[in-house]
């Protein structure tokens, strides 16, 4: 119960506000305050930066509330998961908004040519044009398109995936960073600078940008990997960085101390 | 509440580094007393509430609440409620908001009591936190504390920037919300003199350590002082367990422990107050 009662201070203090922002940017797209050709390219960065940098306040919430009202940390903690999630939802629900909102638009257009049945008796065949454009825009303008995959629905999983990643990461390091003071800064420095690569290397994993990264693009594991196995491969090594965010965040959390401020 | 609960701390020993902020502490705190947890600055004892509270974690040891762990204990902490100088709710909160926040976690916690006792100490609930005085901070604090409806009161220093009638206030109502909910109460503070009457037990920590613990009576007639002259005051304490001294030009006085006996004529027996007590186990040389 206590998990609840700590989320509900994150909820009302930092939740809906982020739900008002994003609904608000929701709406100024649906009255066609933005290009979709620009702001599409970075609502995604922002969104990636948002999940990382709510992390702060969210941390700070839980913290203050639990340990000023009798909460274990386990429990608050919890209320912090519960919050990435919710963040998580909602910034996807924006994104899922967005590309509805940009094939109703009806500025895009993208068909693949079909063939329908068997040739023709003279030897040339009918084709249909099926309609692409919500496909297009959902790897092309809103989610990272993978090289190796056209599936949907795994994309949509991954962009999750990728936003839990920056929420944990950005709570790892603020987390860390509000210790410096009370234990080690050389270890804590190297902990953060750890976190941030692996950040950088998981978010590089999702781009197929090979030219600038080869070692970080995701045709670095379409090198290694048989193809049949990328999907489960790319899910493990996303886990495995959550993992590790999520663990140097609570085992920081647990240990962060109780700064020595004369207030409430 | 029915019988009685104890809180338990068991061989804390608690370390930042190479500093050793307490150093095997052992103590009980019962409720329905009053406690005084006394010490001089950077003693420890913010440190041993924190560790109760779970607001620091201990780097050895343990403290149970009627043999049940507390560490990372939701039920068990929501049955303590702690004061402390150091801890801030979510910044830009009223009193209001506040009170509403701690109601939300401590079932028993009294709202219209806690809005009596805005009334009394004159704080307006809709002040921000964050804008209220070190004086009424502090009464925002005491207000939620004696509200909380919690079996164990923590009071931290919680007489800080207030002024006398304040404090006299707070003292009354302690002992009316003692009174009627029988809870355990803790006070830790510096004004030994103005809580002397209110606490039936006293911890008296130094550097990490318990120096004393026990009633207050007993502490207090754990020892006697004599003053005279240093020739007689010195020929007097030959073999005795002298716990202090001071010196103050010809005239000397000696803390003893035990009963005073054989006392030669020119010595002045006296039987010191807690202070005095408590000055002469955590002085140190050159300061007394």
């Amino acid at each position: 119960m206590n998990a609840l009662k700590v989320y509900k201070q994150i909820a009302k203090r930092w939740i809906l506000p982020l739900l008002g922002m994003y609904a608000a940017v929701v709406l100024l797209m649906i009255i066609g305050f933005f290009s979709f050709d620009d702001f599409s390219v970075i609502f995604e960065i922002i969104s990636i930066a948002v999940a990382a940098v709510v992390a702060y306040p969210v941390m700070k919430t839980a913290f203050t509330t639990s340990t000023f009202c009798g909460a274990s940390r386990k429990k608050s903690f919890c209320a912090v998961m519960l919050a990435a999630l919710t963040v998580v939802l909602i910034i996807a629900a924006a994104h899922f908004a967005e590309s509805i909102i940009m094939y109703q638009s009806g500025d895009f257009y993208s068909y693949r040519i079909d063939v329908i049945g068997e040739p023709l008796p003279n030897g040339k065949c009918e084709y249909v044009a099926v309609d692409e454009t919500y496909r297009y825009i959902l790897t092309d303008y809103v989610l990272n398109s993978l090289s190796f995959t056209n599936n949907i629905v795994f994309m949509w999983i991954m962009f999750i995936v990728k936003l839990l990643l920056a929420f944990f990461s950005g709570l790892a390091f603020f987390t860390i960073m509000s210790r410096l003071s009370g234990t080690g800064k050389l270890i804590n420095g190297g902990v953060v600078t750890i976190l941030i690569v692996l950040n950088v290397c998981g978010s590089a994993l999702f781009s197929s940008f090979d030219g600038y990264a080869p070692m970080l693009s995701d045709s670095f594991l379409v090198q290694i990997v048989p193809h049949e196995k990328l999907c489960p491969v790319y899910v493990a090594v996303y886990g495995l960085l959550i993992v590790i965010a999520v663990i140097t965040a609570y085992l920081s959390y647990r240990r962060k101390p109780v700064k020595s401020e004369r207030r409430v | 509440m029915s019988g009685i609960s104890i809180i338990k701390t068991e061989n804390i020993i608690k370390k930042y580094g190479k500093n050793i902020a307490l150093d095997g502490v052992s103590v009980e705190i019962e409720s329905g007393r009053i406690y005084g947890l006394l010490g001089r600055n950077g003693a420890g004892k913010s440190t041993l509430m924190n560790i109760i509270t779970n607001r620091v974690f201990a780097t050895s040891g343990k403290v149970t609440l009627d043999g049940e762990d507390l560490l990372e204990n939701d039920k068990a902490l929501n049955r303590i409620y702690a004061m402390s100088e150091t801890v801030a709710l979510p910044g830009g909160l009223s009193f209001k908001q506040a009170v509403n926040i701690t109601a939300d976690f401590y079932k028993k916690f009294d709202k219209e009591y806690a809005k009596s006792l805005a009334e009394k100490f004159r704080l307006d609930p809709k002040k921000r936190l964050s804008g209220l005085s070190t004086g009424y901070t502090t009464i925002a604090k005491i207000i939620l504390t004696l509200a909380s409806g919690a079996d164990f009161l923590i009071f931290d220093e919680p007489v800080l920037g207030l002024d006398a009638n304040h404090r006299d206030l707070f003292y009354r109502l302690l002992v009316e919300r003692y009174a009627k909910q029988n809870c355990g109460v803790v006070i830790s503070t510096h004004l030994i003199e103005e809580c002397e009457n209110l606490v039936e037990n006293v911890i008296i920590i130094d550097k990490g350590k318990v120096l004393a613990a026990g009633k207050t009576e007993d502490i207090l007639a754990d020892g006697y002082s004599v003053t005279g002259s240093k020739k007689l005051v010195k020929a007097y304490c030959d073999g005795k367990e002298v716990l202090a001294e001071k010196n103050l030009g010809a005239i000397c006085s000696a803390y003893i422990r035990g009963v005073p006996y054989n006392v030669p004529s020119g010595l002045e027996v006296s039987n010191p107050d807690l202070q005095h007590v408590f000055i002469t186990l955590t002085g140190e040389e050159g300061e007394q």
